[in-house]
């Protein structure tokens, strides 16, 4: 019966969508209050209808309820509460039923924006045809509420790598920060189809875009946390289609948060805005579709089913309609001023955004590489890590030195001569700390990383004293001056997160060492400089599994860390790909990560590991951390 | 026999709710500036 009620809300919330549509269509059209009331009343009517048919899914999900085909595809008997609430977003039909429901609620965040002028409206109209668009394919393609004639006693379970707590939370993060991409685009396009030449929807949109920042910036370090310490092969990002795609928005995304800067100071950039968040919004669709359409293998291949071609239809119409508005009324978003100095930060906001670009457009290249080579070839041909490495690493560098330049070049005119005094202390300093780290590094690329990083942390810290000390003698107190430039220190803590993100991948790439070895029970070797000793294995069995474990002693330079290393093999085999999954072993310092896995039970009472030792990883997750947490405090002051 | 009254008061509540403004006084509707 659940079912049936489940289908009947979500038919419902589709038929309340067309209304809406409708009711905006004309309402708009026809400047009619009542039509618009009615057009928001409907999205309203479908945040609930949605809320209560996610409620139904949890409940089939967390009562195992087998009559159900999502819940028998994802979820088993032996799967945990916690597990069976997190199954909503491990399969297809279940994570579109919550796409849906967020960009609801996102959707009717929008009536609150102040005020409410023709722009709303239109805004709201752009966002609930996308919320139709998925309600469509939950109703009519991927039902999370059909039925099986057959009720099995098990259902096919979890993919057992997927049961981890970064994946319980990881997709949902990447959700929030992707659905959270409409409403700007939303924004945007509203702002054009209702003829506004003010950049109302950029002050709007821009706590949307850092909302949407920090959660695919969390998404993005979650996943990468999940990869490290659940695929067993010793990285955290593997280019994979999948990471690419969540990556694209990202970038475009941080690209936008730069120029619409512009905007918002000068009025500047004003269709170049336009444009880069019509490109979010885009890279964040099609990222769902090449995920869920299986078009690319990847090891996120857990959510594919046949509704490409909708998406394709989608996204062809999206664009064609949005290209279509902006030609139409780009002379009413022209930006009234020029830029009239190379020396001023908007040009190099450009600069940053041109390089911001290259990178997104090599890793989408990289991407759909394999399409295009099978289109030609017949063979889809994969693009693997060294590309993107070696044709991004020189674009990160150029990022990295406008990232010390930028914040200290004035708006409109800025003179030459004044920044490169200002630079020449950062510059002999940074060049002091580089011999210093020659001490310790002998690696080209790494030494060349400590310079521009160097010198983007003593650019920001001499910003920050000679600040202090002009306010401090002015008379004002510290808290007033952190008050004052707030979203400049802010944004410094950004930019130092993402160079301490960038020293760790550094160190750990060009650092990292990998070593296959074997050992029987009491016997010890000495791998480079460390000495790694099998002190027993054990075998445990649980309802759902057999475990193979060991325990291990590593000494390194006087210190000891006990590991251990399992290998499951889940006993009910269901449907899962991979029935054979290895639980890894990581002792984290903050100087290296000992990583440790179990290959293979030897049968002559000898064990095969393997063993990487990745130095200053946890700089990457410490960076990544510090950068998201000065995005949330700039969002948390941002007045609108 | 259940599932079609729910799936009825579903749909009634959801019309009910979305047509209401047509109902009520016109002038406590909330203004849009239509001028940009």
């Amino acid at each position: 019966m659940l079912n049936n009620i489940g289908e009947t809300l979500l038919f419902i919330s589709f038929l309340a969508g067309l209304l809406g549509l409708y009711s905006y269509l004309v309402g708009i059209r026809k400047k009619s209050n009542l039509l618009v009331f009615i057009g928001t009343r409907s999205i309203l009517a479908i945040f609930a209808l949605l809320s209560i048919s996610v409620l139904v899914l949890i409940y089939l999900l967390t009562t195992k309820d087998y009559s159900n085909a999502y819940v028998a595809k994802n979820i088993s008997n032996d799967l945990s509460f916690i597990y069976s609430i997190a199954a909503l977003w491990a399969g297809q039909e279940g994570s579109l039923l919550l796409w849906s429901w967020i960009l609801s609620l996102y959707t009717l965040t929008i009536r609150f924006s102040k005020p409410f002028k023709s722009l709303l409206p239109s805004s709201e109209s752009v966002s609930l045809f996308i919320l139709s668009f998925f309600i469509f394919l939950i109703v009519f393609v991927e039902s999370p509420f059909d039925t099986l004639d057959t009720i099995p006693l098990n259902g096919r379970g979890l993919n057992p790598i997927l049961q981890n707590f970064y994946m319980a939370i990881h997709p949902l993060t990447l959700y929030i920060g992707y659905i959270a991409l409409t409403i700007p685009f939303a924004f945007a396009l509203g702002s054009i189809i209702s003829k506004d030449k003010t950049d109302n929807w950029v002050l709007r949109s821009k706590n949307w875009t850092y909302f949407s920042w920090i959660f695919l910036s969390l998404g993005l370090l979650l996943g990468s946390r999940w990869a490290y310490l659940e695929l067993g092969w010793g990285g955290y990002w593997a280019w994979d289609p999948v990471e690419n795609v969540a990556l694209m928005p990202w970038l475009a995304l941080t690209a936008f948060l730069h120029s619409s800067m512009a905007q918002e100071t000068r009025s500047l950039l004003r269709r170049w805005n336009i444009c880069l968040i019509f490109l979010a919004f885009f890279l964040s669709i099609f990222g769902t579709f090449i995920t869920r359409s299986g078009l690319i293998s990847s090891v996120h291949s857990f959510a594919q089913s046949s509704i490409g071609p909708y998406f394709i239809v989608f996204i062809i119409l999206t664009v064609v309609f949005a290209i279509f508005m902006y030609q139409k009324n780009k002379k009413l978003i022209s930006s009234n001023e020029d830029i009239v100095s190379l020396v001023s930060k908007e040009n190099f906001l450009i600069f940053n955004n041109i390089f911001f670009l290259i990178i997104t457009l090599t890793v989408f290249l990289g991407t759909v590489f394999p399409i295009i080579s099978e289109a030609f070839t017949g063979e889809k041909i994969l693009v693997g890590p060294t590309f993107y490495d070696l044709v991004n690493f020189p674009n990160v560098l150029v990022l990295m030195s406008l990232m010390s330049v930028a914040p200290i070049i004035p708006w409109k005119t800025g003179k030459l001569y004044p920044i490169l005094m200002l630079l020449l202390k950062p510059i002999i300093l940074s060049i002091l700390t580089t011999f210093v780290a020659y001490m310790f590094f002998d690696n080209f690329k790494v030494l060349l990383i400590f310079f521009i990083s160097s010198f983007v942390i003593f650019v920001i810290l001499q910003d920050i004293i000679v600040e202090f000390k002009l306010q401090l003698a002015r008379g004002l107190k510290w808290k007033d001056i952190l008050s004052k430039r707030y979203r400049r220190y802010c944004s410094f803590l950004v930019h130092f997160g993402i160079i301490l993100l960038i020293i760790g991948i550094t160190l750990s790439s060009v650092y990292g060492t990998k070593s296959d070895f074997i050992l029987s029970t009491g016997q010890s070797l000495k791998i480079n400089d460390y000495d790694i000793k099998l002190l027993e294995t054990y075998k445990k069995e649980s309802e759902a599994k057999n475990i193979l474990g060991a325990k291990l002693l590593l000494t390194d330079s006087g210190n000891s860390y006990y590991l251990y290393p399992e290998q499951n093999l889940y006993k009910y085999e269901g449907n899962r790909e991979i029935n054979k999954e290895t639980e890894v072993a990581i002792y984290n310092t903050l100087k290296k990560d000992y990583y440790l896995i179990l290959i293979d039970d030897m049968e002559d009472g000898r064990f095969n590991f393997k063993i990487y030792i990745n130095p200053w990883v946890s700089l990457l997750w410490i960076g990544s951390l510090v950068s998201i947490l000065g995005g949330v405090l700039i969002m948390f002051r941002r007045k609108i | 026999m259940l599932e079609i009254f729910i799936t009825i008061l579903i749909t009634l509540l959801s019309l009910s709710y979305i047509f209401y403004p047509l109902l009520v006084n016109k002038s406590d509707i909330k203004k849009i500036d239509w001028d940009i």
